[in-house]
């Protein structure tokens, strides 16, 4: 074998991710796929999944042509391909890989319409947006990041599964308690309890173990 | 039958309930807690209104929760890491409820193994119960020793007070002793509410005390700061009060005179009042 990881096999609650190297010849990419797929052949047999090539810019008959094969080989039943925006460069989108190792996708956002109550929780592997706010007691929990079109007063955690890159952004940051990757922070006491101060869109994020809470600017987001 | 300072196995469990919501279950249970500790015991204080939790607003601790009872009782997370320690009284903690659950999420044995569990670290356990009688009010009342009923001068308030008052007797509670909340003397003078001696008559049971009605206390709750601290709150004063008797010292019921104002001093001297 020339490169073993050059096809990669992973399972996601969406079914199986095929990691393709960009690097490769595609012809030596389809062998070493065939070689895998037959490797692997009574693992795959009579399932059904849905399948995401992932990795590499493939044209619609070379996306064919690799699942020919591993239709073939495997007796594998493709309910549905689907795959990453094809106008992203996945081969160029290192930090998107270096996350997918870490099994989570900021990639897939959830978007919810609507006030966040207390009591109420919303939780999401990937990103989420709230347009709307939320209010003190409501919660949400993101792997990726979170970002509030409204006021921020109740419990966010972004990055819950360990993603220390993640952020928090709101229209209005009044958060009871920010978490982002394994970091708690929560708002200063005796705040008074009808305060209206803080207006402007902030957004959070974790460097060196700290929280920072800045306005949006240009600057940071290149930074971030 | 009271405790001392120190002996953990003489340590008390005390539900603070009512039956009819609002008329002052978390501001008692916040008030009496922090009072227990201002006079040096370990007290903690259990939120059991899951699904509604107050307890933790009144206390200004909202921001510090990250594990609830729920958490520990599900194993989540050890008792000690969902213990909140309170930002001015060393020796006051909070065991915060859930918000996104319901009461069914609990059951009365696992509220007794709770309340053993915690017996073994503080001198009390004040559990704030949830309004009604259903599943909530079971499980707050499980673990108990003994039991504060909190009831305003209302015929509606008192009726469900009375129905509480069965319910523990009938879970082996018995003896449970009154706060009569929010009494307005004024109002008892002119007639238009029930004085202390006919709600005591009608309940019989112990009066723990009297606590009157007080704009303290809704700035209190705002700021999430227990009237029992404010010197200058007549209502926090109604409260020490109550915190004495709980550790069985005799001490007279407020006198609330004080609280007509200037005129009606006048309209007494005059003879007019009454």
């Amino acid at each position: 074998m020339i490169n073993d990881n050059s096809v990669i096999f992973k399972g996601s609650k969406d079914g199986l991710i095929i990691l393709l190297s960009p690097d490769i010849d595609f012809n030596n990419l389809k062998t070493i796929l065939e070689k895998k797929v037959e490797d692997a052949k009574d693992f795959f047999k009579d399932a059904k999944t849905s399948i995401m090539f992932k990795g590499r810019d493939l044209t619609e008959e070379e996306e064919y042509q690799l699942l020919q094969i591993i239709t073939d080989k495997a007796q594998l039943n493709v309910s549905y391909i689907y795959d990453e925006k094809s106008s992203m460069e996945p081969s160029k989108s290192m930090p998107a890989d270096k996350f997918n190792d870490g099994r989570i996708q900021i990639d897939q956002t959830k978007y919810y319409k609507g006030t966040i109550r207390s009591g109420q929780c919303l939780e999401f592997d990937g990103s989420i947006v709230v347009i709307g706010d939320v209010n003190p007691g409501g919660e949400i929990y993101a792997g990726g990041n979170i970002i509030i079109l409204g006021s921020l007063k109740g419990i966010v955690h972004a990055g819950c599964k360990g993603y220390d890159k993640a952020f928090v952004a709101a229209l209005a940051m009044n958060p009871m308690q920010l978490r982002i990757c394994n970091i708690i922070t929560r708002s200063p006491d005796n705040q008074a309890y009808n305060t209206h101060s803080k207006t402007f869109p902030q957004i959070a994020y974790l460097y060196e173990g700290n929280v920072y809470i800045e306005p949006i600017d240009y600057k940071l987001l290149d930074n971030l | 039958m009271f405790c001392q300072q120190g002996g953990n196995n003489m340590s008390q469990v005390i539900v603070v309930t009512s039956g009819k919501g609002g008329v002052g279950k978390t501001t008692t249970t916040a008030n009496i807690g922090t009072g227990l500790a201002l006079k040096g015991y370990k007290v903690v204080l259990l939120d059991a209104d899951i699904g509604l939790r107050n307890l933790d607003v009144v206390m200004g601790l909202e921001n510090r929760i990250v594990y609830d009872l729920i958490d520990v009782l599900e194993g989540h997370c050890r008792v000690k890491q969902a213990l909140i320690k309170d930002k001015r009284y060393s020796g006051l903690f909070l065991l915060p409820a859930a918000q996104t659950r319901d009461k069914n999420a609990v059951n009365p044995e696992q509220m007794q193994k709770l309340c053993d569990q915690l017996r073994e670290e503080f001198d009390y356990i004040i559990i704030d119960c949830p309004a009604g009688i259903e599943q909530g009010f079971k499980n707050a009342i499980a673990g108990a020793d003994r039991a504060i009923v909190v009831t305003t001068p209302e015929v509606s308030a008192v009726r469900d007070a009375d129905r509480i008052i069965g319910l523990l007797e009938a879970s082996e509670l018995r003896n449970p002793t009154l706060i009569l909340n929010r009494i307005r003397m004024n109002m008892v003078k002119r007639g238009d509410m029930m004085a202390m001696e006919d709600v005591v008559e009608i309940l019989a049971v112990d009066l723990l005390g009297v606590v009157p009605d007080d704009e303290n206390i809704v700035i209190s709750t705002n700021r999430g700061e227990p009237a029992v601290t404010n010197p200058d709150s007549l209502a926090g004063h109604a409260f020490r009060n109550v915190v004495e008797r709980i550790l069985g010292n005799d001490v007279p019921l407020l006198d609330l005179d004080i609280s007509e104002g200037f005129m009606g001093k006048i309209k007494k001297i005059f003879g007019i009042g009454n």
